[in-house]
């Protein structure tokens, strides 16, 4: 079945975020997009981190399971998003969603009888839990995600954190915060339709009625 | 700012008789997640690649067998297209939708508004000037969209 991760402490520093409002740097959150440079963690201490922001109470599925399982992952989780775990946990894929509708009406088979390893992306990009807001919207950007599985020292799945999460703290760290980050904000969801437009393939359906 | 200022246009949409597969085989081909479901030219429903990932998940009939009827939501925010784009971004906020319909003043399907098209645009305002639609406004109403959805458990038909 899936794998819930627990993490008691992605909500509770909430409140230490909030006690310790950010100095002002605004020169360090200039936009990178032609920049896409490793942001030292250093720099960052006064924003939020992904830690902060995270949902750690994520549900992820196996390769070997069936697509029946991880689309009652989803919506059990109320979720488009699963990392896809080995047995140690460590996130080796990614599925949404989207990858379920589109394998599952251009099979013969039905759900329950096509793995999680056929609709999956192979394609995967994490992030750790101590790094910054900023650092997180340039890898999305970068990577041309919405969704990194968090992960911990030794590559295990700890949370998942999302654009959305971004958005929805983003104001807590102030103006001089928040105002470059709208900018991030909107550089990634550009790059991210960009990709949606561009790269989708159509496959044979054979299901084909007309 | 007005909403058609904004939409997406063309728009494909589907009926309540066509077939999940061929309703996801259109999403494909137009480059998107959602479609209208049209009957006589009104808007009765939507459905999206979620919707249809779902019902997949929860009915055991061939995807060629589950018509958009069965899975579609009926109860749709639409907006027009000479909405205030501000008074689409409530409506959003408001059914906690991410994208709405948009329909001319006799009702007719003419596009997609998406709140991350909203951001985009918002974003590409001449920031020396007070924008039309400012990217806080933008933002803000993505907010109340997934505010909730951490918490919100998921309901199907």
């Amino acid at each position: 079945m899936n794998d819930p991760i627990r993490s008691a402490t992605a909500r509770d520093s909430d409140a230490l975020a909030a006690a310790a409002p950010p100095a002002a740097k605004p020169e360090a959150f200039v936009s990178r997009l032609e920049a896409p440079t490793e942001i030292p963690i250093s720099e960052k201490k006064d924003e939020p981190t992904v830690r902060e922001i995270m949902t750690g109470d994520v549900h992820s599925c196996r390769a070997d399971r069936t697509l029946v399982s991880a689309a009652a992952s989803m919506q059990r989780g109320d979720c488009r998003f699963l990392p896809v775990v080995d047995g140690d946990g460590r996130p080796i894929a990614t599925i949404t969603d989207g990858d379920i509708c589109e394998v599952g009406t251009t099979n013969h088979r039905p759900l329950r009888d096509i793995l999680v390893s056929e609709a999956m992306s192979r394609e995967i990009f994490t992030c750790r839990p101590e790094e910054g807001l900023s650092q997180v919207l340039e890898t999305m950007k970068r990577r041309r995600v919405r969704h990194l599985p968090v992960v911990d020292e030794d590559g295990r799945l700890i949370g998942v954190v999302s654009l959305t999460d971004v958005i929805l703290r983003v104001e807590e760290g102030g103006e001089e915060i928040s105002a470059p980050l709208h900018r991030e904000i909107a550089d990634v969801l550009r790059v991210i339709s960009q990709k949606e437009r561009g790269t989708r393939a159509v496959r044979v359906n054979p299901y084909r009625e007309d | 700012m007005k909403v058609a200022d904004l939409m997406c246009r063309p728009v494909a949409s589907t009926t309540e008789e066509t077939s999940v597969a061929n309703a996801a085989r259109r999403m494909e081909e137009n480059d998107c997640g959602v479609l209208p479901v049209l009957r006589n030219g009104t808007i009765v429903g939507i459905v999206t690649d979620r919707d249809i990932c779902l019902s997949l998940g929860r009915l055991t009939r061939h995807p060629k067998d589950i018509l958009v009827r069965e899975i579609m939501t009926r109860d749709v925010g639409l907006c027009r297209t000479d909405d205030d784009v501000h008074d689409a971004l409530a409506t959003m906020a408001r059914r906690q939708v991410r994208r709405l319909p948009v329909t001319d003043a006799g009702g007719r399907l003419e596009g997609i508004l998406s709140a991350d098209d909203v951001v985009l645009h918002a974003e590409e305002r001449d920031p020396s000037r007070v924008p039309a639609l400012s990217c806080r406004d933008a933002l803000e109403t993505l907010r109340a969209i997934y505010g909730s959805r951490h918490v919100r458990v998921a309901t199907t038909s």
